[in-house]
């Protein structure tokens, strides 16, 4: 049973770091706009406009 | 036929519109979307078909005056309003129409992205707003929102309401003070685990202590950061010397946890970490949903708030015409006010003549002609014709913003709402303190050892976790229906003014009616008659400016224009011309009488006959319609018991009967009435008791919609009036007005609901543990299980009936 000394301790680490992630991500406004973001992966930058051809 | 693969309309028979997107040829129904699409297509920028999941909106082509009218955004004087200067760029943020879905934001990114002068922009897709940086000596800002109106959007600067950028930061760190606290309670809740099975099963106290100071450890971030907002409300109504709901939900969690935090260092006693933190946690996350109901309606509500140009084309002594911005217009200088232009500044006519709408500040329905020398009046709109007029005043000091004063007054009037929670509450709390005191003081004569553990399980069971989850649920799930149903809110604790409402006052013009001159009755006794009738009205009126005349286009705007000949206008009674070889009339009835036109009488009391040089025809009845809802609007209220007010500023007459027989009172009909008058009548029905429900639409509606009780602008309505509303009906259905209501009266009585459960849980609970009977782990679940049933009752409100 004495593992959990180690184990109980990096559970508390591991919360810790989840916790600064979280505020760094609240911080930096990841949260303003939840349906737009997650979509922007499937979208090809443009193909080359007619305007850059001429 | 097919449907448009721009906006996904059907395509009309006579339209033949193709763009080729992809390769392939696509139909358009209409100009404007063709031209939007062949842009998009022209950028490179066709993907956004392939990407988008919702059709996008159809489009009229801008028309050249909406062009130039942007051209006024880039004034100094009107930048200064929205624009933010920094050092290598200026940086504005402007609400768009149209976005549909994430596609769109990416395709208004792409298209200004690629213009010289732009630094970055960046679409919000929930609020529906843009950040643009740019550089304003290589673009103007106007030549940008030209490039949005290209791929068919809409982008205007708007007025942020007040509370955004406090709603914004208070987000932000409700978010992060609600993820600690549901993070961290997961870790507590794992270790609770672990120490309930060692109550059954024999836990080593040493394992037993190390499982405490671990929970102990993940709780306090809990208790003294993300509870903080509790223990500050609390404080702020203890100074304000009444008791709020806040105030027992801080002794509770302070309790009990100092009480745990004992508990693990003497190692005695029992625990109540899990319960802490999931209590924190719980009604967090309730008041978390019910502050970004609130600050998505405020900016959805803002959106609505174009912020308008004051612009002004002042006439120099030379005789050149510049744009300038209102606001710095002084007395004496001249303007030139083209039809469509809202008058800038209070002045006097000297040059020309034309129709003034003053609806929005008398109430007056009919346009207004005015002369040489007439006033004219800031925040009017020219309807007919180019006139050039003499400044009176400057902006300040104009009728209008008299009107502005006196609405920012009645607003800082207005009545409070109580909140029923509050309410209980106030009572709730000191029996609460009172039982445990006295819990406490008899167990100490039975055993002190005991005495305090005991009382601490009667502050954690009876903690009013329930009770004061049961409004923000409700509020939370009946704001996310009513906007659905249409109606926005501005402001908060509208749905309990909504509710408590006896009396609803309207205005008539704009509101009650449609705010604008149209056909109301066509009269034409023979059936062959009908459509030439239609046919040869339209040929006459067609590019007249006459009011009357243009509601009579806009009625046979379906039949084609015959060529006409000799078109002649007689003012102040009608036209006539020769069309196919026969001379047409259409005017008063009393001309073509004169004229000695046969059968006219028939059409006795139409504002225009239609008669060939022998015979009358037809008729046309214009005015300003009743919206088709009144009626059974005013039918609705009589059966709810809701007494309805029209308060007007015309004096005319008009619908007074109509009104009537839907079901207005006698008494309850009061014209000529002017912004002080509105209001000064409210406040002799709020001084009865009544509960006001204010309905308006124009400037002279502002200070009443400010100080009433709950109100609801029209969509249609002026800016001002939108401002001073608590709520906006975009639609302007009035339907929404009793759907709402009845909601609101739903919401009051799941509330009560609610609340009554979580009074009845406590009435049970308290007795047990005061007994002692209640262990740690029985308390947390019947407070969980009484939460569940809350929140799970406040869900019905999200069902639309």
């Amino acid at each position: 049973m004495s593992i959990l000394y180690i184990l109980i301790p990096i559970a508390i680490v591991f919360v810790f770091i989840a916790i600064g992630i979280f505020v760094w991500a609240v911080k930096s406004n990841q949260f303003e706009d939840l349906e737009r973001h997650g979509s922007d992966i499937l979208f090809d930058e443009d193909e080359p406009s007619k305007r850059d051809k001429q | 036929m097919g449907n448009c693969y721009h906006c996904g309309e059907e395509i009309p028979a006579h339209e033949n519109r193709k763009v080729m997107i992809d390769g392939q040829s696509r139909a358009m129904c209409c100009a404007g979307c063709e031209a939007v699409a062949q842009s998009i297509v022209d950028a490179g920028l066709s993907n956004f078909y392939r990407y988008r999941t919702e059709q996008s909106d159809k489009i009229e082509p801008p028309t050249k005056e909406q062009l130039n009218e942007l051209l006024a955004y880039d004034l100094p004087e009107v930048q200064q309003e929205f624009v933010a200067e920094h050092e290598t760029y200026h940086e504005a943020v402007l609400t768009v129409e149209g976005i549909r879905c994430a596609a769109c934001a990416w395709l208004i990114e792409h298209q200004l992205g690629a213009l010289e002068g732009v630094v970055r922009v960046t679409v919000n897709t929930t609020t529906h707003r843009l950040v643009l940086q740019w550089q304003p000596d290589a673009l103007p800002l106007s030549d940008i929102l030209t490039h949005i109106q290209t791929i068919g959007y809409k982008a205007v600067p708007f007025q942020p309401g007040v509370e955004e950028a406090d709603y914004k930061k208070q987000f932000q760190k409700y978010l992060i003070r609600l993820g600690i606290a549901g993070l961290a309670t997961m870790q507590v809740m794992m270790f609770a685990v672990g120490l309930y099975f060692g109550v059954f099963s024999d836990l080593d106290e040493e394992f037993r202590d190390l499982l405490r100071w671990t929970s102990m450890i993940m709780a306090t971030p809990v208790i003294l950061y993300s509870s903080l907002p509790f223990y500050r409300n609390a404080i702020i109504g203890l100074r304000a010397k009444h008791l709020n709901m806040d105030l027992p939900v801080s002794i509770a969690l302070l309790l009990a946890y100092s009480s745990s935090a004992y508990a693990t260092l003497t190692g005695t006693g029992e625990v109540y970490f899990e319960s802490v933190s999931m209590f924190a946690f719980f009604l967090l996350l309730g008041r978390f949903l019910e502050m970004r109901a609130r600050r998505r309606a405020s900016e959805i509500g803002s959106n609505l708030l174009k912020l308008l140009p004051a612009k002004a084309n002042l006439v120099s002594n030379v005789g050149s015409i510049e744009l300038v911005a209102a606001s710095s217009l002084k007395a004496n200088d001249k303007i030139r006010i083209v039809p469509g232009d809202t008058v800038p500044a209070d002045a006097k006519v000297i040059e020309g003549e034309s129709r003034f709408d003053e609806s929005m500040l008398t109430g007056e329905s009919y346009p207004v002609s005015k002369r040489l020398d007439g006033v004219i009046y800031a925040g009017t709109v020219n309807r007919e014709q180019v006139v050039v007029a003499e400044v009176l005043r400057d902006r300040n000091h104009s009728v209008l913003s008299d009107i502005v004063r006196l609405q920012a007054a009645a607003l800082d009037q207005k009545p409070k709402v109580a909140i029923i929670a509050d309410k209980i509450a106030r009572w709730f709390i000191p029996v609460l303190l009172i039982i445990a005191a006295l819990t406490y003081t008899t167990w100490l004569s039975i055993d002190a050892n005991e005495a305090f553990w005991i009382t601490l399980s009667v502050l954690v069971a009876t903690c009013p976790c329930a009770l004061s989850l049961a409004t923000p649920t409700a509020i939370t799930c009946a704001y996310a229906n009513l906007s659905q149903l249409g109606l926005m809110i501005r402001r908060g604790h509208v749905l309990e003014a909504l509710a408590k409402t006896t009396h609803v006052v309207f205005d008539k013009t704009g509101t009650l009616t449609h705010g604008k001159q149209q056909v109301t009755e066509f009269r034409c006794y023979r059936r062959d008659d009908i459509e030439r009738a239609k046919q040869i009205a339209h040929s006459l009126e067609a590019g007249q400016h006459h009011p009357i005349a243009k509601a009579i286009s806009r009625y046979c705007k379906e039949q084609p224009i015959l060529p006409a000949t000799d078109h002649q206008t007689i003012v102040g009674q009608g036209v006539s011309a020769v069309i196919d070889g026969q001379r047409w009339y259409l005017g008063r009835q009393k001309w073509l009488d004169d004229l000695g036109i046969k059968s006219s009488d028939l059409y006795y009391g139409s504002n225009a006959v239609l008669a060939n040089d022998t015979i009358a025809i037809a008729s046309f009845d214009v005015g300003d319609a009743l919206r088709s809802d009144v009626s059974s609007l005013l039918g609705k209220f009589k059966k709810l018991d809701i007494q309805a007010t029209v308060l007007t500023g015309d004096d005319s007459e008009s619908h007074y009967l109509t009104l009537l027989s839907a079901g207005l009172k006698r008494d309850n009909y009061h014209g000529g009435q002017l912004p002080e008058d509105k209001l000064s009548h409210l406040k002799s029905l709020q001084a009865k008791g009544h509960k006001c429900i204010a309905l308006g639409d124009g400037i002279n509606d502002a200070p009443l919609l400010a100080a009433a009780d709950c109100s609801v602008a029209m969509g249609s309505g002026t800016d001002l009036a939108k401002v001073s509303a608590d709520t906006v009906l975009p639609s302007n259905k009035l339907s929404v007005l009793l759907a709402a209501l009845e909601l609101a009266k739903r919401t009051a009585s799941i509330t009560k609901q609610n609340l009554g459960w979580a009074l009845a849980y406590n009435l049970f609970i308290i007795p047990l543990a005061v007994s002692g009977y209640i262990a740690p782990y029985f308390a947390a679940l019947g407070m969980s299980l009484s939460s569940l049933l809350v929140v799970s009752n406040s869900m019905r409100l999200l069902k639309t009936k």
